[in-house]
């Protein structure tokens, strides 16, 4: 262990400005998580902008805490109005929004609350553990080793992230085009720019991230406004039991009960997480699976509170372990973890596995405050979740429009260059359609940012083998591996229609489906 | 429209065209084939990455789930694609304005604008939260150092 940079990692992470961000984060990412159809990357990508003007650990705070807020957050409105925050909550509505139904509302958002924090503390303590030692592993890696592995983690994001191969990988190729706008890294010479001047710098993190996160769902949000006029009145006589204080809460005998969920939840969470593509919400539903196939006697999906342990410790289990690839091998694992290597990148560090030798002390600090970010987490959402319930009451009539004008000031503030506006509005077009013929947005943004390094390795393992492509592609046993299991994916994927079937995981066992707003 | 027009295989035949289109312009270029001081060619990985693109909307037309209709495309008619269209325009539009005549002066007339055709009444409720927001939007970017424009008004903070 680097003591030093522990105790620079201590000193940067203890001071009031990191702590405030960290608050502000989970603060904020609560409320994102509890208004249905904002997720936790539509609120990273808005407060990517600001990033810039905070140091690095305030920035990680900031992200950090809002990615953990905001997925606890999502069970939030799924109990309360039976509509879930974020997809990653869906599983929740089962059992969540039955209890609602019998004036036990409170007990519901105290257990997701408790079995999210723990799940998602002990997952850490995982990834803590295991990260250092893959990164190590990694470090040994040759070019056509890292390049190889890009292709597999591209592979899976393509084959996992949605339910049509064809689309994920269409996705991935939308990213590597929109990558390699601007210039060349090696020769500096502008390419792909459509003969525009300003597309020489290549287009910019931040209007690419708001135009296919934000503004592209704000599109397909305001388009739902005029189609219908959705209301959440429904429940809102039953918000009252969770400000009531005679309604039930929760026992800690009741917590403890669910031990096997919330061990379940931690499970499947962890591995999910580290695989890249799969994400938060086929987590949940494989925890609440397996939880409602394992315990019968526990009645889970007629509402009871181990259905919500399961499911909520699933998808919290999720977050520390997506950000294992992204710094054990500088690969991003899902839509949030490329946000967060992004606004890293806008900081000045790359994440790769050198990580850990150059900047060991923002991995300390980072360690530290997805550790801290579980009890700011608790705190406030044992605080304040219950009036978060009432954000879910907000109109979209507001919150749609506010949202566009903030993603505006998000692109323009950025760089201060108006193309960054007009380029945000043609990306959020692009996403929006993406939306509509149903392609992921994910492989998109990961690819956008892994390209350069992809192009990188590639040259650099030709130009060590002068120019020769087989032993530049295929020059160790671990390299010719890889490639048979990115094919292999690729071909099991086709074959077996995996993506359509993970899509589908646990909803049938559910019955009714949750409506995802 | 015909459900035909709404499959995936449809998807594909649109996009085969779109980027069958995008690949000759490319290939028309001169800096495609161009070659690098390590002796690659400039163009390989964009072409890859429209390679990549083509070979996946071919796969959209031949696959096992070729018939199958986008959930999402399902219910969208043209209209609502112009309506898309249109706020897009429409936050173009505001933000060229917004840097001439400025944030506070051009937001409320935004947010007014598409509160009220998101169909948010009564008109005095969205007037005020047209006007209150911006001013609390102001507030929080200089408190945290944004400076958002001032256009022809004086600078508050």
């Amino acid at each position: 262990m680097n003591v030093e940079a522990l105790n620079e990692a201590l000193a940067l992470v203890f001071t009031l400005e990191t702590m405030f961000w960290l608050v502000a984060g989970v603060f904020l990412g609560v409320g994102l998580g509890a208004i249905p159809g904002l997720t936790a990357s539509t609120g990273i990508a808005l407060v990517l902008p600001l990033s810039f003007l905070l140091d690095i650990t305030g920035m990680l705070g900031l992200l950090i805490g809002l990615y953990k807020g905001a997925v606890f957050g999502g069970s939030i409105s799924a109990i309360s109005f039976a509509i879930p925050g974020s997809p990653d909550s869906a599983a929740t509505v089962y059992d969540g929004y039955k209890l609602t139904k019998q004036g036990k509302g409170r007990k519901a958002i105290l257990i997701a609350l408790y079995s999210s924090v723990t799940a998602d503390t002990l997952s850490d303590i995982i990834v803590i553990l295991i990260a250092p030692t893959i990164a190590l592993m990694a470090l040994q890696f040759g070019p056509s080793e890292r390049l190889w592995l890009m292709v597999v983690a591209i592979a899976l994001l393509g084959a996992l992230s949605g339910r049509h191969l064809a689309k994920g990988m269409l996705s991935a190729g939308i990213g590597l085009f929109l990558g390699t706008i601007g210039t060349d890294p090696v020769s500096n010479v502008p390419r792909n720019t459509f003969d525009q001047v300003w597309l020489r710098d290549g287009l910019h993190l931040v209007p690419l991230v708001i135009g296919i996160f934000a503004m592209s769902q704000m599109l397909e949000q305001g388009l739902g406004v005029l189609r219908s006029s959705r209301r959440v009145q429904e429940a809102s006589g039953k918000l009252a039991d969770l400000f009531s204080k005679t309604s039930e809460g929760l026992t800690f005998r009741e917590y403890l009960s669910c031990w096997r969920e919330m061990g379940i939840g931690l499970g499947v969470g962890t591995f999910v997480g580290t695989l890249p593509g799969l994400g938060a919400t086929v987590a949940a539903f494989l925890s609440y699976g397996i939880a409602k196939q394992s315990f019968p006697e526990k009645r889970i999906g007629e509402g009871s509170i181990h259905g919500i342990a399961a499911a909520e410790a699933g998808n919290n289990a999720t977050v520390g372990p997506t950000l294992v690839p992204l710094l054990a091998f500088g690969i991003p694992g899902s839509a949030t973890a490329a946000l967060i290597g992004a606004a890293l990148m806008l900081q000045g560090v790359t994440p790769s596995p050198r990580m850990f030798t150059l900047h060991p002390e923002v991995i300390y600090a980072l360690f530290m405050i997805l550790f801290i970010g579980n009890f700011v987490n608790l705190g406030i959402g044992r605080a304040f979740g219950f009036l978060y319930a009432r954000l879910g009451q907000v109109s979209p009539r507001v919150l749609v429009p506010t949202i566009m004008v903030m993603a505006v000031i998000g692109a323009y503030s950025a760089r201060g260059d108006v193309y960054d506006i007009y380029m945000m509005l043609g990306l959020g077009f692009l996403g929006f359609m993406m939306r509509k013929i149903g392609v992921p947005e994910a492989p998109l943004i990961i690819t956008f940012l892994i390209a350069p390094m992809l192009e990188e390795n590639l040259r650099r393992a030709l130009l060590i083998n002068r120019g020769e492509w087989t032993p530049a592609l295929f020059n160790s046993p671990l390299a010719i591996t890889m490639a048979a299991f990115a094919a292999l994916v690729i071909v099991i994927t086709f074959r077996m229609n995996i993506g359509a079937k993970l899509a589908k995981v646990g909803r049938a066992d559910a019955g009714s489906e949750p409506r995802v707003k | 429209m015909s459900k035909f027009y709404r499959s995936n295989q449809a998807i594909g035949v649109y996009l085969c065209i779109g980027l069958g289109l995008l690949l000759a312009y490319m290939l028309s270029t001169s800096w495609v084939f161009r070659e690098t001081r390590d002796g690659f060619l400039l163009g390989f990985f964009p072409l890859l990455g429209v390679a990549g693109m083509l070979l996946c909307s071919f796969a959209l037309i031949v696959d096992p789930l070729r018939r199958e209709i986008p959930e999402d495309l399902g219910d969208i008619s043209w209209t609502e694609t112009g309506q898309a269209i249109a706020m897009l325009i429409g936050i173009g539009v505001y933000f060229a304005a917004m840097r001439e005549i400025g944030f506070l002066l051009t937001t409320p007339v935004f947010l007014f604008v598409y509160m009220f055709w998101f169909g948010l009444r009564p008109l005095k409720r969205t007037a005020l939260l047209a006007l209150a927001i911006p001013v609390g939007i102001y507030v929080l970017f200089s408190v945290i150092g944004v400076r958002l424009p001032n256009g022809i008004l004086p600078a508050f903070f």
